[in-house]
């Protein structure tokens, strides 16, 4: 065997068949199902409620956790604005 | 989450079909192909942006920064006073509220930072926001908001 024939049986086919099945994959969809259209304001918004906050930042230290807050209660507010656009 | 726990919090016979509590008390459930993902409808550079925002802001200024998207009801003013206790710390807490279907945006801070967070910094937030509102660009104008008012009271 020549040295061409040699690289072409060992490096050429299986390059080859690499090229095939990795093609292949491109034809495929990435996930199995659809993910929501991203989101513009002038849409109207149908998720449900999303409430984001850095969690795992520490603001002052305090050791026993979160003492319980009496929901509904205003007086935890401080300032308030509202706007529309 | 301030109050409201339940035991048990997750109830086997009431979960979906294909889910199960495994003996960690993770539920796993199947995803059917071709079923939607229930993900949000925004892209990652987006959600790392606001997660950037929202971290920078609290680690500068130790007032937790909380941002929530949903309806507020009619009356958006009145949604946003009775959302702001449940959210995390909320005494030392500025609350971002969007309501996309009324137009409407509502900031609230804690009564604890209200002394930094005063009407006029939470004002500068709303006209921060609403200016990227306006662009149809919600995590932007959510961005906007966070940076003017955490270097409206960061301790320098």
């Amino acid at each position: 065997m020549s040295i061409l024939e040699t690289s072409l049986i060992f490096v050429g086919i299986p390059a080859l068949i690499t090229a095939i099945i990795a093609g292949l994959c491109y034809l495929a969809k990435p996930v199995a199902g659809t993910t929501p259209a991203h989101y513009s304001l002038d849409e109207e918004w149908t998720h449900k409620p999303v409430l984001w906050s850095a969690v795992d930042e520490v603001t002052v230290g305090h050791h026993g956790g979160h003492a319980a807050i009496e929901s509904g209660s205003a007086d935890l507010i401080g300032g308030s604005a509202s706007g529309r656009w | 989450m301030a109050g409201g726990s339940s035991f048990p919090a997750v109830i086997e016979s009431e979960l979906p079909v294909g889910s199960v509590v495994t003996a960690s008390g993770r539920v796993s459930s199947v995803h059917r192909v071709g079923d939607p993902y229930d993900d949000l409808p925004f892209s990652v550079d987006e959600l790392v942006a606001l997660d950037d925002a929202m971290t920078d802001a609290t680690r500068s200024t130790k007032v937790r920064f909380n941002a929530f998207i949903g309806d507020l009801g009619e009356d958006t003013a009145a949604g946003a006073d009775a959302l702001f206790p449940k959210t995390p710390e909320a005494e030392r807490s500025v609350l971002i509220a969007v309501s996309p279907n009324q137009r409407a945006i509502e900031i609230r801070s804690g009564r604890k930072v209200a002394g930094r967070v005063t009407d006029r910094v939470v004002q500068l937030g709303v006209t921060a926001a609403v200016s990227s509102f306006g662009e149809a660009d919600l995590i932007d104008g959510l961005v906007s908001a966070i940076r003017v008012m955490s270097a409206a009271i960061a301790v320098r």
